[in-house]
C-alpha cells in the first residue's frame, strides 16, 4: 500500500517539471526524470535522497510557475464513455494480480528488481554490485533508469521486496494507455489496454518489472512531441529517457532525432542537449563498471556486411510475430496497412518512425551469432512493443476521420470534413 | 462511413480481448487463490520447494558468503537464488568442477546446490553424490556364479582429483542375507540385508557417507553372496575388474619395476608386518593399504598388486594371482 501511495505521488509530482500537462504524461515524464536525475547525479555520489527531493522540489516549483494547462484539442474531448470503460476495465482488473500475486517474470527479477535492491541498499550506481563484488550481475552495463526509479520506490518505502514497487509497472502502462487514449483515440487506448502482449504476458507485460512498458511509453510520448512539434526540448527529454531506460535507446535516438530533423527543423539543435548528456553519463558509468554478460552490439556492427545473409530470414521471423493473434490480435495487422496507407499518403512521420525503429532490431539480429529464429522468438514480441505509440497513431490517423483534427503542424493538417 | 471506422475499432478490440480474456481471468484466478495468505505463503504457493529453500538460505548469516553450485546445466536458479537472498554474498559456479578447481581459500565453504531440486546447503560430498546417483558407467553388471560368505575387496575409493573416481559394482543373494562391510583400515562398519541384486554406483559413498581417497573393506555376509566390483573413472567412463580376495600371498610377487605404476601393499591382519619391493623395505602397520613405486618383486605377509593409468583413461591392474 505504501508503494502505491509513494509512486502514485512521487512520479506525477516530479514529472511537473515540465509545466502542468495532463496527468499520464507527468507521470511518465516523472518516471523519466527521478530516474534520470539519480543516474546522472549517481555518478557524482550525490545522495538519491537529495537526487529524490531535488526532483519533487523541482515538479512542485514546475507546477506553480508554469502556467495552466495548455487546454487539449476539443477533438480529443469527444466523449466515448463505451471507449473509455473498456479502457479503464483491464487496467482496473490488473491491479487486483498486482497487489496479490507476487512478481515471478524472469528478467524482471534477474536483471532489472536485482539492480534495483542493489542501488536501493547500496544507495550507489557503481558500488559493490556493480563490480560484481556481491553476486554475479547479470546484463551489469544495462541502463539503469527503471531499476533506479524502483530504487526510488524502496529508498522511499524502506522495503526493498518487490511488492513495493508492482504499481511502478501497472501505472507505466496505464500512463502509456491514456496517452495513446488521449493522442490518437480514445479506441486506441481500449486497444491497447486489452492487448495481451502489454496486459496479460508474463515476461514484459503489466505485470512483469521489464522496462519495456517504460520503453514504449517515452518512445510514444517522443512521437507525440514530435507530432505536436511545439517543443524541442520535450522532445529531447524523451530522447534521453530512452537512452537510458534500454541499450537499444541510443539507436533509437538517432532514428528519431533523423525524423525529427523534417519536422523542428533548425529547431532540432536544442533537442539533442538532454540526448547528448545522457549519453555522456551512460558511457562514463559504462567505463566505470564492468561488461558481463551483454551483448556488445557495437563492437559486432562492423560485422554487418559480412552477415546479410540474415537479412531475410531475420525480417521473415519477425514478421511471422505480426501474425501472433494470441499476442497481438489483429493490431499488427491494422497498423502495418495504416503505416502503407500513410506512406501512400505522403505522411511520413509514422511510417518513418515504425520501419526506422524496425530496422535497428532487424540490424541487432543480423549482428547477433545467435541461431535467428531463437533471438526473435525471445524477443522481438517485446521489441514489437516499443513501437505501439506510432504503430497506434497510424491506425488512428486512417481509420478515424475526426482524428485528423487533432494533428496540427507540420504534417498533419486538419482536412476539411 | 464513420460507423465502418468504428466497427473496425471495434473489430480489433475483440481481436485482442478475446486472446487476452484468458489470460486476464488465470491471472484473477491465482490472485483469488492467494488473496487471504501472506505475500511469504504465496510464494511458497506459485514457486513451490524452490522458494522453501530460498526462505532456508535467507536464515542464514549474511557474513557467509555461498557458492551456488549448479547440478544441472539447464537451470537458471542461481539467478533467482541471487534475487531473493541479496544482498548475500554468492559466487556462482556454472559446475561442480569449476568449484573442486577453483582457489580453496578465496572460494566459499558454505555450498548451495543449485537445479533440480529445492536449493539447500550441502557438503561437497553430498554435492558430488548428488551428480553421481544419477548416473553408471558400468551398463550392466554379470555377477560370477562363484559364492562367498567373506572377502576383501583390496582397493576401494570414492574421490575427485583431475578425474572422479568411484567403486561400482553389486552383490546378489537368493535368500536374505546380512552383510557386512567393514571399510578399514578405519573399521567403519555398514550392515546390508540383501535378497536379489544389489547394485552400487558409488560403494563408498553409499555405504559410509564419505570421500576416500584409497581403502579396502572387509566383506562378511551370514549367507554366501555373489559379488563383482570395479574400479571406474568416471570421467574416461572406464571401469576396471578389482579382484576379490581371501588372504595375503605369502611367495613372492614378482611384479616388475616400472615407474609409470604404482605397488600397492596391503597388511590385512592385525598386527604390523615387514613387506620388501625390490630394493626397499616397508614396515606396513595393522589393517593398513599402502601405495609405493613400483620396484620390483614383492615379499612379506601382504596382500600386493599394481596399478597403472593408461593414455586413455583406463586403470590397468596387475594382480599377483596374474603373475606367472
Amino acid at each position: 500500500m505504501i508503494g502505491l501511495i509513494v509512486t502514485a505521488l512521487l512520479f506525477p509530482i516530479a514529472g511537473c517539471i515540465a509545466g502542468r500537462r495532463a496527468l499520464p504524461e507527468c507521470f511518465l515524464f516523472g518516471v523519466g526524470i527521478v530516474g534520470a536525475a539519480m543516474f546522472a547525479l549517481g555518478l557524482f555520489h550525490v545522495p538519491f535522497v537529495i537526487a529524490i527531493v531535488l526532483a519533487v522540489v523541482a515538479g512542485l516549483l514546475g507546477f506553480l510557475v508554469a502556467g495552466k494547462r495548455t487546454p487539449s484539442n476539443p477533438a480529443t474531448k469527444q466523449p466515448s464513455n463505451l471507449a473509455t470503460i473498456a479502457m479503464i476495465l483491464p487496467l482496473a482488473l490488473l491491479a487486483i494480480p498486482t497487489a496479490i500475486v507476487p512478481l515471478k517474470d524472469f528478467d524482471g527479477r534477474v536483471f532489472w528488481l536485482l539492480k534495483a535492491k542493489a542501488i536501493a541498499n547500496e544507495r550507489a550506481i557503481d558500488g559493490p554490485f556493480f563490480h560484481n563484488q556481491v553476486v554475479d550481475s547479470p546484463r551489469n552495463q544495462y541502463p539503469l533508469l527503471v531499476p533506479l526509479d524502483a530504487a526510488a520506490i524502496m529508498i522511499a518505502t524502506g522495503d526493498s521486496d518487490d511488492r513495493q514497487v508492482r504499481w511502478l509497472y501497472l501505472m507505466t502502462f496505464a500512463a502509456l494507455v491514456f496517452l495513446v487514449s488521449r493522442k490518437t483515440h480514445p479506441w486506441c487506448g481500449a486497444i491497447l489496454a486489452w492487448t495481451p502482449q502489454f496486459a496479460t504476458n508474463g515476461d514484459g507485460g503489466a505485470l512483469s518489472a521489464y522496462s519495456d512498458i517504460a520503453f514504449a511509453a517515452f518512445l510514444a510520448a517522443a512521437f507525440f512531441e514530435l507530432i505536436d512539434a511545439r517543443s524541442p526540448v520535450r522532445f529531447g527529454m524523451w530522447l534521453s529517457f530512452l537512452a537510458l531506460t534500454k541499450s537499444e535507446g541510443l539507436p533509437i535516438d538517432i532514428i528519431l532525432i533523423s525524423v525529427a530533423i523534417s519536422v523542428f527543423r533548425a529547431r532540432i539543435i536544442p533537442a539533442l542537449a538532454p540526448p547528448a548528456i545522457a549519453t555522456a553519463a551512460l558511457i562514463a558509468w559504462r567505463l566505470r563498471v564492468p561488461m558481463t554478460d551483454e551483448e556488445n552490439f557495437l563492437a559486432e556492427l562492423p560485422t554487418l556486411p559480412a552477415r546479410l545473409h540474415r537479412l531475410v530470414p531475420a525480417i521473415l521471423e519477425s514478421a511471422k510475430h505480426f501474425f501472433s493473434l494470441s499476442s497481438w490480435g489483429l493490431l499488427w495487422i491494422a497498423a502495418w496497412i495504416a503505416i502503407i496507407v500513410l506512406a501512400r499518403r505522403k505522411e511520413w512521420l509514422a511510417p518513418a518512425t515504425v520501419v526506422g525503429v524496425f530496422a535497428v532490431y532487424i540490424a541487432a539480429y543480423m549482428v547477433t551469432v545467435w541461431p535467428v529464429s531463437d533471438l526473435v522468438n525471445a524477443s522481438v514480441d517485446r521489441l514489437l512493443m516499443h513501437m505501439i505509440g506510432p504503430a497506434l497513431f497510424a491506425i488512428a490517423r486512417v481509420t478515424d476521420a475526426s482524428g485528423q483534427s487533432r494533428y496540427s503542424p507540420p504534417e498533419y493538417p486538419p482536412k476539411p470534413a | 462511413m464513420r460507423r465502418w471506422r468504428e466497427a473496425i475499432f471495434i473489430i480489433l478490440l475483440a481481436s485482442v480481448v478475446i486472446p487476452a480474456a484468458p489470460g486476464l481471468a488465470e491471472w484473477l484466478r491465482l490472485a483469488w487463490e492467494l488473496r487471504s495468505i501472506p505475500m511469504r505463503a504465496r510464494r511458497e504457493a506459485v514457486f513451490g520447494d524452490f522458494y522453501r529453500g530460498v526462505e532456508a538460505l535467507q536464515r542464514l548469516p549474511l557474513s557467509k558468503p555461498l557458492a551456488l553450485i549448479r547440478v544441472s546445466p539447464k537451470t537458471q536458479d542461481q539467478l533467482f537464488i541471487n534475487y531473493y537472498i541479496y544482498p548475500h554474498r554468492t559466487t556462482t559456479y556454472w559446475n561442480r568442477w569449476m568449484y573442486a578447481t577453483s582457489d580453496e581459500k578465496r572460494r566459499p565453504a558454505t555450498i548451495v546446490q543449485v537445479g533440480d531440486e529445492m536449493p539447500r546447503v550441502v557438503s561437497y560430498a553430498e554435492l558430488r553424490d548428488f551428480e553421481v546417483r544419477k548416473s553408471r558407467v558400468l551398463r550392466k553388471i554379470e555377477l560370477p556364479q562363484q559364492r562367498r560368505a567373506a572377502f576383501v575387496i583390496p582397493l576401494v575409493t570414492s574421490i575427485d582429483g583431475v578425474e572422479t573416481y568411484t567403486v561400482e559394482g553389486a552383490m546378489a543373494s537368493d535368500e536374505e542375507a546380512h552383510v557386512t562391510l567393514t571399510m578399514q583400515p578405519e573399521g567403519l562398519v555398514k550392515i546390508l540385508t540383501i535378497r536379489g541384486p544389489v547394485a552400487f554406483y558409488d560403494l563408498v559413498y553409499q555405504c559410509f557417507r564419505r570421500m576416500q581417497f584409497a581403502a579396502w573393506v572387509q566383506v562378511s555376509s551370514d549367507r554366501p553372496v555373489r559379488a563383482a566390483f570395479w574400479f571406474v573413472n568416471r570421467n574416461a567412463k572406464t571401469a576396471a575388474p578389482i579382484r576379490l580376495i581371501d588372504a595375503p600371498i605369502d611367495r613372492p610377487m614378482p611384479f616388475p619395476s616400472d615407474p609409470t605404476a604404482h605397488l600397492w601393499l596391503l597388511n590385512l591382519g592385525d598386527s604390523a608386518t615387514k613387506v620388501r619391493a625390490g630394493e626397499r623395505e616397508w614396515n606396513l602397520p595393522p589393517r593398513h593399504l599402502s601405495m609405493v613405486d613400483a620396484t620390483g618383486t614383492v615379499t612379506g605377509h601382504v596382500y600386493s598388486f599394481l596399478s597403472r593409468k593408461q593414455p586413455n583413461g583406463v586403470t590397468q591392474f596387475i594382480w599377483p594371482e596374474d603373475l606367472k
